[in-house]
């Protein structure tokens, strides 16, 4: 099993500690997830801005462990409201790749456009994004 | 009439907002996953003195006892049953949500977003977190129930 832990000093940090839970479990729920996770190298660093908790997810290959707060340099900035957050642990996965073309799919392209949902380092870092999106999903 | 919380008349009165709430028949139409318990911990002096001189919570509280656990049974849209349990009973449950007093006070009073809560660390969820993330329509419809209630609070 994949080394996921928390950070002392993020204990009081809510979302870090649901993010690695709910990577730690989706792993044990699909273990073929574990492959992916094994690949992840970098940081991630996500921000709720409208509860004002950010975090940095900290990928090497000693396994990940979550910090409170932004911890450059990243690979990977999200920045979205809390509800998006969660949002995007909902898109499927089909083919190995996230599925942008049902509902769910659909109103996270949307947010993008909207930029109501900003990843710094999309471009950039593209294959980290769709195995973060792996990590993430519920499905 | 306003219902002391969190007494088990309050929670008999959650139960039926539960069941007649038609968001949650259908945002809880596929769950079964097991069992919810809510933890509210009366974590201060003032407030344990407040519920001991109540008069319906008063009766209910055992000595010594500093939480209360709400045990719900939901199935299909449905609560099955909806009652208090000791502390150490609520944290069998497949997910737990703990909170102090003034906590699960501001989530009644739509002053605190339960889940934004959860992700400030103002609200503790223990249970399979990515069955949560699938129901979260779900768990916001249950909270929705629990704000139905007259409440009266201890502190007020």
């Amino acid at each position: 099993m994949a080394d996921i832990r928390l950070d002392d000093g993020a204990k009081n940090n809510g979302l870090a500690g649901m993010m690695t839970d709910l990577i730690r479990q989706n792993i044990s729920n699909h273990p073929g997830r574990d492959k992916v996770f094994r690949a992840m190298k970098g940081n991630v660093v996500l921000v709720a801005k409208d509860i004002d908790v950010s975090l940095t997810l900290e990928f090497s290959p000693d396994g990940m462990v979550a910090y409170d707060g932004v911890k450059p340099p990243y690979s990977l900035k999200i920045e979205t409201d809390s509800d998006n957050i969660l949002k995007l642990s909902t898109l499927k996965i089909k083919a190995g790749l996230p599925y942008y073309f049902d509902k769910t799919g659909r109103e996270v392209l949307g947010m993008l456009f909207k930029r109501r949902l900003r990843i710094n380092g999309l471009f950039a870092h593209p294959l980290l994004l769709t195995r973060l999106t792996k990590l993430f999903s519920v499905y | 009439m306003a219902i002391p919380f969190p007494s088990e008349e309050w929670i008999a009165a959650y139960k039926e907002k539960i069941n007649s709430n038609p968001n949650y028949k259908e945002s809880g139409a596929n769950w079964e996953h097991g069992t919810i318990a809510l933890v509210m911990e009366l974590d201060d002096e003032e407030l344990l003195k407040k519920a001991k001189s109540d008069p319906v919570l008063s009766k209910q509280l055992k000595e010594g006892e500093t939480a209360v656990g709400v045990w719900l049974d939901l199935y299909h849209g449905v609560c099955r049953e909806a009652k208090r349990v000791p502390i150490e009973q609520a944290h069998t449950a497949k997910f737990v949500i703990s909170a102090g007093y003034a906590r699960w006070k501001a989530v009644l009073k739509k002053e605190l977003d339960p889940v934004k809560g959860m992700m400030q660390g103002k609200l503790k969820l223990k249970g399979d977190l990515p069955t949560i993330v699938r129901f979260v329509k779900a768990a916001q419809d249950l909270v929705d129930s629990a704000t139905m209630v007259d409440t009266k609070f201890i502190d007020e």
